[in-house]
């Protein structure tokens, strides 16, 4: 059902507000409203800037740990996760301190093997670096040259009419060139032998020959190596305590949350005003929240008014609840229309176990989902989705015996009856599971027309409920009656006519001109073929039933197979291919299982959001999104959101 | 028939032969569009895990809609199999035309299958480009996706139908 809200206002003391919402925050039962655009305030600023440290230092350690395939989500309590606050911090400031320092010696090590790299070709050069340096008269050029260059630098002395020392260390490809020349004409010289392609090298200040610098940065290249190694593998330590960062950033997360209500508010120097709605079943625990806190306060509540559009939150029965999320994944109810999962479940529940038919996949959900529930301990709609799936899993389990099989095995076979399946076997009454799965698909079409007609009664308009819903029921049922039972043709007859004739004349009971109110009236007639062919849309119920068995059956055959090849050869024969086929059975059902699994999840939604929601649902709600402890990764079990 | 090949064949081996056609067309075609129709939504789906590797499970589940229609072609050519005796029975009484009959019955999951897995491949990725988008708009994606499977499923049945009363 859809939580009634009423429109809160609550006038306290300016230096109470932050521990009156972080007791609204605990409940989780208010969503604050605040009037035009949300202002930004130092203590917002101040809080998002720390979660994006904390985001950063999370996706920092990335790369030094490996997540484990499926965790359980971490429990904790209010007060532990603001304890770890601290601790966090510190976590996240030695890993930017580690981060920063990796970075600087990255770069240490690409200068390093750059030096190496220019300092190459002059390894065979025995004088020292320190000693080429540029006199009065005296001028050196360093820097290397291929062997088209070289021919350029040899032919300097001809070209521009002048003398140079020359000095080549030849390597495998680059010679390395100190060019010694008159000061004057040095510029002159560099110029042509850079025409020519020459790489002038301008030596960094150091001492020593280029092989000793070499060998020198190598050293340090090493040492810088082992640093980095040591980086990482702090890193990775503190990679271990992730959980620790985890907590602190959703603690923050939470912080922020509040610190985003607290703009929604309009305070003075003394006092603040909250505005929001609040769900009318919580009204008590918000009073006794914020009276726990403080007794300096104002409360005041009203229902909405007409005009204005309350946020959407529902509420159901335990048992219910998981299939908000099917509704949630078409569109939230709108507040003043009807929340759909109660109605739904039933059939979902059915229409899942008859699609997927076999109750071997079907225990293999059921056992699997609430294992996952029970360790993982998933939170928000996983929570949801794993429950409907293991709902399924029973559903398949409890029709299997009816018109299903156990792992692609027909259950006579398993057990050596004939009574099986106890309905009908729809591979050979087709015919039969046809009828069951549209008369199923009638029932649950009807269901929809009567939701309707709820709804056009409550909202203070019988004749719609009459004239536009009622009326299609008679027709349809005189329909089906006309073929289904000739015997009492005179009933199916008087009821077509009632239902088609209250069609015909009222459809368009608002229209005063007779002509134009019948053409209404007939268009109304026509939707004729929308209700047939919803109706013919439930044959896939039996089709992926009829899919699901077929696969399972044939794997069977091919598992069956493998084993007779191998099984001629002897003992050892017969041991590999059970082995074999063994291993080939887990895994093609496995596929069977994940294929059907995702078929039946998908066209049983289908079948509620296109044939049975069309019928009635108003989908135009707003989530109710209240102040309240929203985390990323771990469960606040003592928080009062649900 | 006179001179042609088939004058040569007796009425069984005809009928076998057609059968064989129809077992093999089932899956040829409606394998054919599957695969079109997975690839398509993978690379959608490649581009959009790309940026949002959050984003892989539903991405996955969209992009393997468009792979059932493959699934169904599959399960008529073994019901082909089964029923007309070449899967682990005899092939006696398989005559001309039961076999033609066989042939026609692959013909709906086969052609079917092949343009609405083609189809359905498009609606799909461009659901999850949607994805890249918005969040939530997983739930809309697969039911648009959804909406063109109908047809397979139609075929399908249609597809059932001619096989078991052949």
């Amino acid at each position: 059902m859809i939580v009634p809200m009423k429109r809160l206002t609550l006038i306290g003391l300016s230096c109470e507000k932050e521990s009156t919402l972080k007791a609204l925050q605990r409940l989780g039962a208010v969503q604050l409203i605040s009037e035009g655009e949300l202002t930004d305030s130092e203590k917002l600023r101040q809080l998002t800037a720390k979660a994006d440290r904390l985001n950063a230092a999370r996706r920092a350690i990335k790369p030094y740990y490996k997540k484990p395939m499926l965790s359980p989500t971490p429990q904790c309590t209010e007060a532990q996760l603001e304890a770890i606050q601290p601790e966090g911090d510190a976590l996240c400031q030695s890993i930017e301190k580690l981060e920063a320092e990796q970075a600087e010696k990255r770069a240490e090590l690409e200068r390093l093997a750059a030096l190496r790299a220019q300092l190459e070709p002059f390894r065979e050069m025995l004088t020292p670096l320190e000693a080429i340096h540029s006199t009065k008269y005296i001028a050196y050029i360093l820097g290397t040259a291929d062997a088209k260059v070289m021919d350029a630098v040899d032919n300097v002395e001809a070209a521009l009419d002048t003398h140079i020392g020359l000095e080549a260390y030849p390597n495998e490809n680059l010679t390395a060139v100190v060019i010694a020349c008159n000061r004057d004409e040095r510029d002159a010289i560099l110029r042509y032998v850079k025409d020519a392609g020459f790489n002038e090298f301008i030596p960094p200040k150091l001492t020593g020959t280029a092989s000793e610098n070499m060998e020198k940065a190598a050293k340090q290249m090493d040492a810088t190596e082992a640093e980095l190694y040591r980086i990482a593998s702090e890193l990775t330590a503190a990679a271990e305590k992730r959980s620790r960062l985890d907590m602190a950033a959703d603690a923050y997360a939470i912080e922020k949350q509040r610190a985003e209500g607290e703009t929604a508010l309009k305070s003075t120097q003394y006092a603040y005003i909250l505005d929001g709605w609040a769900r009318a079943d919580k009204l008590d625990e918000i009073q006794l929240a914020v009276s726990s806190v403080t007794d300096a306060y104002y409360i005041e509540t009203r229902d909405p008014y007409a005009d204005e559009n309350p946020p959407t939150a529902t509420k159901n029965k335990k048992l219910i609840e998981p299939f908000e999320v099917i509704t949630e994944m078409y569109a939230l109810p709108s507040y003043r229309g009807i929340d759909a999962a109660a109605v739904m479940a039933p059939f979902y529940f059915l229409f899942f176990g008859m699609m997927l038919s076999d109750f071997g996949y079907g225990m293999l959900l059921f056992i699997g989902g609430l294992l996952f529930t029970r360790f993982l301990k998933p939170k928000g709609d996983t929570a949801k989705l794993v429950k409907v799936i293991t709902y399924g899993g029973l559903s398949t389990m409890l029709c299997a015996p009816f018109i299903g099989t156990f792992f692609g095995v027909e259950w006579n076979d398993l057990f050596n009856t004939t009574v099986f399946p106890l309905l009908f076997d729809p591979m050979t009454d087709v015919m039969q599971m046809m009828l069951l799965s549209c008369g199923l698909g009638i029932v649950h079409m009807y269901t929809g027309i009567i939701v309707k007609m709820y709804m056009c009664f409550r909202d203070g308009d019988p004749q719609s409920a009459i004239f536009d819903q009622l009326s299609w029921m008679l027709l349809l049922t005189g329909l089906i009656l006309l073929f289904a039972a000739p015997a009492i043709k005179t009933v199916s007859l008087v009821l077509i006519i009632l239902g088609g004739g209250m069609l015909l004349l009222f459809s368009g009971r608002s229209i005063k001109n007779p002509v134009m109110r019948l053409g209404k009236g007939l268009s109304a007639l026509y939707n004729i073929t929308g209700y047939l062919s919803d109706i013919l849309s439930y044959v896939r119920i039996f089709a992926l039933g009829l899919v699901s068995g077929a696969m399972g059956m044939v794997f069977n055959l091919i598992g069956g197979m493998v084993y007779d090849a191998l099984g001629g050869l002897g003992i050892i024969g017969i041991v590999i291919g059970f082995i074999l086929a063994a291993a080939l059975l887990i895994a093609l059902h496995m596929f069977s299982l994940f294929i059907n699994t995702l078929g039946a999840f998908a066209h049983t939604a289908r079948l509620q959001f296109i044939e049975f929601f069309g019928k009635f649902y108003e989908a135009d709600g707003v989530k109710f999104k209240p102040l309240a402890m929203n985390t990323d990764t771990v469960n606040v079990i003592d928080s009062g959101a649900e | 028939m006179e001179g042609s090949i088939f004058s040569t064949l007796t009425s069984n081996e005809l009928g076998i032969f057609f059968t064989g056609l129809g077992v093999a067309l089932s899956a040829i075609l409606s394998g054919i569009g599957s695969a079109i129709g997975v690839g398509k939504a993978g690379q959608a789906a490649a581009g959009v895990i790309a940026d949002q590797p959050e984003r892989f499970g539903n991405c996955l589940v969209l992009e393997l809609l468009p792979g059932s229609q493959g699934i169904y072609g599959f399960a008529v050519s073994i019901l082909i199999l089964i029923f007309s005796g070449l899967l682990g029975g005899s092939t006696e009484s398989i005559t001309f035309s039961r076999g033609l009959a066989y042939f026609a019955a692959s013909l709906p999951v086969g052609f079917g299958g092949l343009l609405s897995a083609i189809h359905q491949g498009k609606v799909s990725a461009a659901g999850i480009q949607m994805l890249a988008k918005r969040a939530d708009g997983f739930g809309n994606g697969m039911m648009l996706a959804l909406m063109v499977e109908t047809y397979a499923l139609l075929s399908l049945i249609v597809s059932v139908f001619l096989v078991l009363f052949a």
